[in-house]
């Protein structure tokens, strides 16, 4: 005989699963306990479910366990697995780059020149307030000179960044053409100030030259003026 | 054997701890194995997605915010892999033109033959569900798990797990009554 139950009864017929799991809360166990206490049908239900759940758990326990061999396989992907994300660093790594790259070749000279300006002048300010030492000042201010080459504050200067694949006789060949000269570097920072010319050079020759070294793309990395 | 609570060994295997790993693994891959083994039904597939799981377990610890249980968390990606598999399994069976399953109420001889073990019948009938409702009965009966746990797992509504489970158990009393065994509900 199949008893009815009524709406207030259906809701804790929901809830019996969990009833007879444990895992109720202690409002709802103690609505369901009082709802047994005045109701067969509810009563009859819950053996219902524990029949059921006999049934889930003999079910569950015969599917058996994974094979010994299955944490060896499992640990050996976890031992490659650094590998993939050092690789995937380095692949993050090296888009980076060749985003930089791109971005820098897809600028002006001027608008190159000004950004790297900009950038020198961040690092000579992290220069002074790392050392304390503002070039030009100070006791020791009176740099050394030779007396052959012209002062080093004389002429049009710029700063260059050589590509790392960049061959000497390139590089000597490449500033040839333009009538320049290193003379200093490299700096901490791969920078090397290269003499463009022996005079203040009119701003724009100095950019023709900036815009046909930085056109040597396999020979210099990054030009930028140097005041 | 080492202590911690799951949490903990989550927090360890985040920081690339091998040994916390062995130990989660040799706490929940059981269950997790036969939770997957019993929506797959198949040994190989579910020991691959077993293995899936706990390279996840590995990948995601980091992000693991403990808003679940660790092992809801590993049921909820256990249950993922579980429905990808089967789901490229009966895109496969389409493909190769061989129809679904058509479920047959009635006259079971699996089921006729256990009629004198109540359990038994219970069990081929339970076998016969659809993976849905398989899933959902075994996370309750089997899994122990809160109403809450359960719409985590399945990613539905709490008041849908309810409604779930007692299609799933409707199923099943249908079933058993087609085969002659009359439990008075439904």
């Amino acid at each position: 005989m199949i008893n009815a139950l009524n709406e207030a009864d259906r809701e804790i017929e929901d809830l019996l699963p969990f009833y007879h799991n444990g895992r109720i809360s202690a409002a709802d166990r103690a609505r369901v306990e009082i709802a047994l206490g005045t109701n067969a049908e509810l009563r009859r239900r819950l053996d219902l479910i524990a029949e059921e759940s006999e049934a889930a758990i003999v079910l569950n326990e015969a599917a058996g366990a994974p094979s010994p061999r299955a944490l060896d396989a499992l640990m050996a992907k976890i031992e490659a697995e650094p590998k993939r994300i050092a690789q995937q660093v380095g692949a993050v790594r090296r888009g980076l780059m060749e985003r930089l790259g791109g971005l820098i070749a897809a600028l002006s000279p001027k608008t190159l020149a000004y950004a790297s300006a900009a950038a020198i002048a961040v690092i000579a300010a992290q220069g002074v307030v790392l050392t304390g030492v503002v070039p030009g000042s100070g006791p020791g201010s009176q740099n050394y000179q030779t007396a052959s080459a012209p002062a080093a504050s004389d002429g049009t200067f710029v700063l260059i960044s050589f590509a790392p694949e960049a061959k000497a006789v390139a590089i000597a060949d490449l500033l040839k053409s333009v009538g320049a000269s290193i003379v200093e570097g490299p700096r901490a920072s791969g920078l090397y100030r290269v003499r463009i010319g022996d005079k203040a050079l009119p701003r724009p020759e100095s950019e023709r030259i900036v815009a046909r070294l930085q056109a040597a793309k396999d020979v210099v990395a990054l030009v930028a003026p140097d005041q | 054997m080492e202590s911690g609570s799951d949490e903990e060994l989550v927090q360890r295997i985040a920081k690339g701890d091998n040994l916390a790993m062995r130990v989660l693994y040799a706490r929940h891959n059981l269950r997790a194995f036969r939770f997957l083994q019993r929506l797959l039904k198949d040994e190989a597939l579910a020991e691959d997605a077993l293995s899936e799981v706990f390279v996840d377990v590995w990948r995601q610890a980091a992000s693991f915010e403990g808003r679940s249980s660790v092992s809801t968390w590993l049921l909820a990606m256990a249950r993922n892999k579980a429905w990808s598999a089967l789901r490229k399994r009966r895109e496969a069976e389409l493909d190769e033109g061989v129809a679904e399953a058509i479920e047959d109420d009635g006259d079971d001889p699996e089921v006729q033959m256990q009629k004198s073990d109540k359990g038994a019948a219970i069990r081929a009938c339970m076998e016969k569900l659809s993976p849905e409702h398989r899933e959902v009965l075994d996370l309750v009966y089997y899994h122990e798990t809160s109403v809450e746990e359960v719409a985590m797992i399945i990613s539905i509504p709490e008041n849908t797990v309810k409604t779930r489970l007692f299609h799933a158990r409707k199923k099943l009393g249908e079933l058993l009554k087609a085969n002659g065994i009359d439990r008075g509900w439904p």
